[in-house]
């Protein structure tokens, strides 16, 4: 047997040592941002099995996240060597393992099925007709709000209850059920069958991101930690930021009336920024009247001042974030560097050391294309997949339906793109045909005589079929680079799309087709359909790349960067103003700027513009109300404009990025 | 077959770039020049690539040439005393900024890829990489070692050639953000490195006091952001023309297959010397220690240049040969020696009528500079042009060295030779 692995205790400060070596009883962990929360939470769970004589299986911890999950396992697993890792999982993971156990209790079926956001809208699509898909997201959301706040059907709002009502029916009729499902139907059967709750052989509890729980989570906690009364909750207030999924502040707040005898401990010590940027920080979420008081401090020398730059526009703005990131980097190209005379950066920046915050995606699309144009590597969280844009999906779906005809899906997608006179009323007339008759659409589409259409409208479909025919014969006897050439060709897809991107976009297409001309003609049609199906579903944030992040603030949660770009602190953008509500969410955007400025290690600039371009104007802004709350000394002001160089002729650049 | 290669160019898509360096260009010009086979350079972006799709067409393996219906075009802008048979082959330079063994790196490296397929293979995972769309020479924040390791993975026949590997910001070997040996850039992969550019820079000479460059052929190419530069360096080859024949003359060293290099005077290259070029202040390696790397008139830290950075990396004494030490000529670019004997600038209208009287009756510019009797220069232009050509022939000339960025100059006349230009003038 492997001798007993030693904790290194010594490593911890005082406060987190308190957390690790305590775990009988209720806990409430406030970890301030950077103050060594996952190693907490790893010595804690190592702790209570390596000395505390506590079975893994005895114990529970719950993350915010699959991903963090992962991490929290392979972190464990160091600690404590080959024990058995005890159950690390998200609510959803743990809440569907109790289902699969005990389904019976509930009457679900025993291999139900799971249905996602696509699935969803389907199952809505079949309950109200004629809605687009933004309306039906709309009802789902607020079927989802309910659900997380444990809201049965007859207890919801009276215009939601029977498209609420409906939808459950069609999910039990689907035997299925959604995410919201999980966490519900988990609570019903612990609640209604205390002898599963009895079963269950949780002991010790842990639960992290607590502040961005609901309450549906909330009260299966509550009866989860019920028999043995050991519960942890670990989290940050100050970092809630999930209110619009239902995410309740005051689960965190309010711990202590649930559970009496509550010890609170704070980790207040800062392990990652200066303490100018924790001052900052801490300056402007004091000012919310649900903040927890503490006193975040750091060993870290004293680093710049938090630079606040005015920038003339939003290009002003991005310029100013490219040539930072230039200098930090001494220079990506002999242009920069032999114009101005940088000199290397002594401290050594790669470009992953970036990062890039703003609050709407709108905002990151034209920070991408200043990207762009900048030749610097960067790589955007939550960016739109190449596969899905809409230039690329209809050659892929040209060359989907030329490969199998019977590719409704696809062939449905181009019939009348570009427009050929082949409309939805048309095309839903073929479709009801096909049906009568048990056909595939393509084959109804052929039977041109017979289909009840106009004369105008038979000539529209008969011209297709033979554009077509003609793509499928090309298909079997041209190399696939230059099938997919004479499709472009023959739609006249640059008429299309005009946009430079998009063009780039399918240039992009074409040369990555290339590497299948060397497989025969239909063969290396079929190769690449599957290819790029399956690169559809790729993630694209890889922390490993050495790339500056874009990212939203949202999506910075969690993260940490040496050097943090804040774009757009202006009135209603931080804090964000719905256009169809007057009022902002004051507190909840705070804590979002409040997260965005806690990723910072060394450096963290703050730019305003003076002038935004929104919704196709050039509106004055305001600099957002949480900067006044910012110490002036700890403030370094800046102002930047874009410098516009004047054509030289042959050899002058694009608007010039230097 | 003997013939002239300049295997790194850029296209218009690349940054500071000529409009004009698009395929048929490149067609007319290298035979103006006298080039057989030239690089494509920036096949990595995807609208260059598309027009190599489209407009070139697969010669001899590996190699490509343009297609008639476009070659059509431009035949009647190439002398007839010039007309060749021009050969493309594929390739990119990538700039590479990644930090290793705790230091910021930049280097450039210049791929080459045996055909479409493998480029478009080699594309797609450079494309997951970094953003290869904007800019010809794309950006990547990826080591050189991986980069070698994706080109490997790819096709065999997929190569790396370090690009000018002296440069102070941007090479191997580079004295602000490089390395000290290949060794350390390539790890355990540095066999794979069989080529490696010298860059305008440096000439054979320089390179051959560095003994970790044994096994390593050294190549030189014009870099050319506009048609004008091309083969202002390049490669000579007596070897079967095609992308094998090429890389096996490169790998083995065989000195019946690659004669050698044509070289740039390093003098007028724009890192030779030492220097601070906002303070004007140039200065030789002993100097630039004298005064602790610091320009005496600011304060700041000098550029290092290349000389420098090979005195500080030499192992061997000036004047040491070893096996793979290649003949090589030092050139001036004919528009340079003709605007020198004339006393106006190179781009100038007499340079370009001077220059394209002399094209059109003798031939290509490489066989004027190192091949063509003398008199049968003076025949067609004037004495004085002759004499040029020779001096340059014979290295007489004068030379203010290039330093930070700056480049350096080449006089072939001292002052007072130019006294009878004016009456030469009026032949013009």
């Amino acid at each position: 047997m492997e001798a007993l692995k030693s904790l290194d205790l010594s490593l911890l400060n005082e406060s987190q040592r308190e957390a690790v070596i305590n775990f009988n009883g209720p806990f409430l962990i406030a970890a301030g941002p950077g103050s060594g929360k996952t190693r907490v939470i790893a010595f804690r769970t190592a702790n209570m099995i390596l000395n505390g004589g506590i079975n893994p299986e005895e114990i529970l911890l719950l993350t915010f996240s699959k991903k963090a999950a992962n991490e929290m396992k392979e972190r464990i697993s160091g600690l404590i060597g080959e024990r058995s890792m005890p159950f690390i999982g998200t609510f959803h993971s743990l809440c569907l393992k109790i289902l699969k156990s005990y389904y019976f209790k509930l009457s679900i079926n025993k291999d139900f099925k799971i249905y996602d956001p696509a699935d969803q809208i389907s199952v809505m699509q079949k309950i109200i007709h004629d809605a687009k898909d933004k309306s039906l997201k709309d009802v789902l959301d607020r079927i989802s709000y309910c659900k997380s706040n444990l809201i049965t059907p007859i207890e919801a709002p009276a215009e939601l209850q029977e498209a609420y009502r409906q939808y459950q029916s069609a999910l039990k009729e689907e035997n299925a059920l959604d995410f919201d499902d999980i966490i519900f139907k988990t609570y019903q059967l612990l609640n209604k069958f205390p002898e599963v709750l009895e079963k269950l052989t949780f002991k010790y509890l842990m639960i992290d991101e607590y502040q961005d729980t609901n309450k549906a989570q909330y009260e299966v906690i509550k009866l989860l930690a019920k028999r043995d009364n050991n519960i942890c909750a670990i989290g940050d207030s100050d970092q809630s930021i999930y209110a619009f999924r239902g995410a309740n502040i005051q689960n965190f707040l309010n711990f202590g009336d649930d559970f009496t005898d509550l010890k609170l401990i704070k980790l207040e010590q800062n392990y990652r920024s200066t303490p100018e940027i924790i001052k900052s920080a801490e300056s402007v979420i004091e000012k919310n009247s649900d903040h927890m008081q503490r006193n975040l401090w750091t060993n870290k020398e004293k680093g710049r001042q938090v630079i606040l730059c005015n920038a003339s526009n939003e290009k002003a703005e991005a310029d100013y974030i490219i040539k930072t990131i230039q200098l930090y980097m001494g220079g990506i190209s002999r242009y920069e560097i032999e114009a101005k005379n940088i000199s290397d950066s002594p401290i050594g920046y790669g470009f992953s050391d970036f990062a890039v915050l703003y609050r709407t995606h709108m905002q990151g699309n034209i920070l991408e294309e200043s990207f762009l144009k900048s030749g610097i590597p960067f790589q955007q969280i939550g960016a739109e997949n190449f596969y899905n844009h809409s230039e690329i999906k209809d050659i892929l779906c040209y060359l989907r339906a030329v490969f199998d005809p019977f590719d409704e899906a696809a062939l449905v997608r181009i019939i009348n793109k570009p427009v050929r006179g082949i409309g939805a009323a048309t095309i839903e007339k073929i479709r009801l045909y096909a049906k009568d008759f048990g056909m595939p659409f393509y084959q109804a589409c052929q039977e041109i005589d017979t289909l009840p259409l106009s004369d105008e409208n038979k000539k529209s479909l008969g011209d297709f079929i033979q554009l077509f025919e003609e793509f499928r014969l090309t298909a079997t006897k041209e190399k696939l680079s230059n099938l997919i050439k004479i499709i472009c060709e023959k739609i006249q897809i640059f008429e299309l799309y005009k946009d430079k991107k998009r063009q780039d976009n399918i240039f992009e297409l074409l040369g990555f087709s290339v590497q299948f001309d060397s497989l025969p003609p239909f063969k290396g049609l079929e190769t690449f359909i599957q290819e790029t199906a399956f690169m559809q579903d790729k993630d694209i944030y890889d922390e490993n790349k050495n790339a500056v992040t874009l990212l939203t603030l949202h999506a910075s949660k969690g993260l940490e960067y040496p050097v943090v770009f804040i774009a757009g602190a202006e009135e209603g953008l931080i804090p964000y103003q719905h256009n169809d509500e007057n009022s902002v969410n004051d507190e909840e955007e705070r804590r979002l700027f409040y997260v965005g400025m806690t990723r910072a290690k060394d450096e963290l600039h703050i730019i305003h513009a003076k002038q935004r371009n929104l919704f196709g104007e050039n509106i004055e802004v305001q600099p957002s109300r949480f900067l006044n709350d910012i110490p002036k000394e700890i403030i370094e002001n800046r102002e930047h404009e874009l410098k516009v160089r004047k054509k030289k002729g042959r050899n002058e650049d694009q608007l010039a990025m230097w | 077959m003997k013939f002239y290669a300049d295997l790194h160019i850029h296209s218009h898509y690349s940054r500071a770039t000529s409009k004009t360096m698009d395929l048929e260009n490149l067609y007319k010009w290298a035979q103006i020049k006298g080039i057989k086979v030239i690089g494509t350079g920036d096949f990595t972006h995807p609208r260059w690539f598309v027009e190599i799709m489209e407009k070139l067409e697969p010669a001899e393996e590996g190699l490509f040439k343009l297609k008639e219906e476009f070659a059509e075009k431009m035949d009647n802008e190439v002398p007839n005393s010039c007309k060749a048979e021009v050969r493309f082959i594929l390739s990119v330079e990538i700039s590479s900024i990644y930090k290793k063994n705790d230091k910021t790196r930049k280097v450039h490296n210049i791929i080459f890829a045996p055909s479409l397929e493998v480029a478009s293979k080699l594309n797609t995972q450079l494309g997951n990489i970094g953003n290869i769309k904007s800019d010809g020479r794309p950006i990547l924040g990826l080591d050189s070692k991986k980069l070698l390791e994706i080109c490997l993975s790819v096709s065999d026949k997929c190569y790396l050639v370090p690009a000018h590997i002296w440069t102070p910001h941007f090479a191997v070997l580079g004295s602000n953000s490089g390395f000290d040996s290949i060794e350390e850039c390539y790890d355990e992969l540095t066999p794979k490195i069989f080529a490696a550019e010298t860059g305008l820079s440096s000439d054979p000479p320089m390179n051959w006091r560095l003994s970790m460059l044994d096994n390593i052929t050294l190549i030189s190419n014009s870099d050319a952001h506009s048609p004008e530069k091309l083969a202002r360096e390049a490669n000579i080859f007596d070897c079967e023309l095609s992308y094998d024949g090429i890389f096996e003359a490169l790998k083995t060293g065989d000195k019946r297959k690659f004669l050698g290099t044509l070289e740039f005077f390093p003098e007028e290259g724009k890192y030779h010397f030492d220097g601070h070029r906002p303070c004007s202040y140039c200065a030789d390696p002993k100097l630039t220690i004298e005064n602790n790397y610091l320009c005496p008139r600011c304060g700041k830290r000098v550029t290092v240049g290349v000389m420098h950075r090979v005195e500080v990396l030499a192992d061997r004494e000036e004047g040491g040969k070893h096996a793979r030490a290649f003949p090589y000529k030092h050139l001036i670019p004919l528009k340079e020696i003709i605007g020198d004997t004339l006393g106006v600038g190179p781009a100038s209208k007499k340079v370009a009528a001077a220059y394209f009287e002399i094209i059109n009756t003798l031939g290509n510019e490489l066989s004027i500079l190192l091949d063509i009797d003398i008199e049968d220069i003076k025949k067609v232009s004037n004495a004085k042009i002759a004499e040029a050509v020779i001096r340059v022939r014979e290295g007489k000339v004068k030379l203010f060295p290039g330093y930070d960025g700056e480049y350096g100059r080449i006089q072939i006349f001292a002052r007072k030779d130019n006294v009878d230009v004016k009456s030469q003038l009026e032949m013009f």
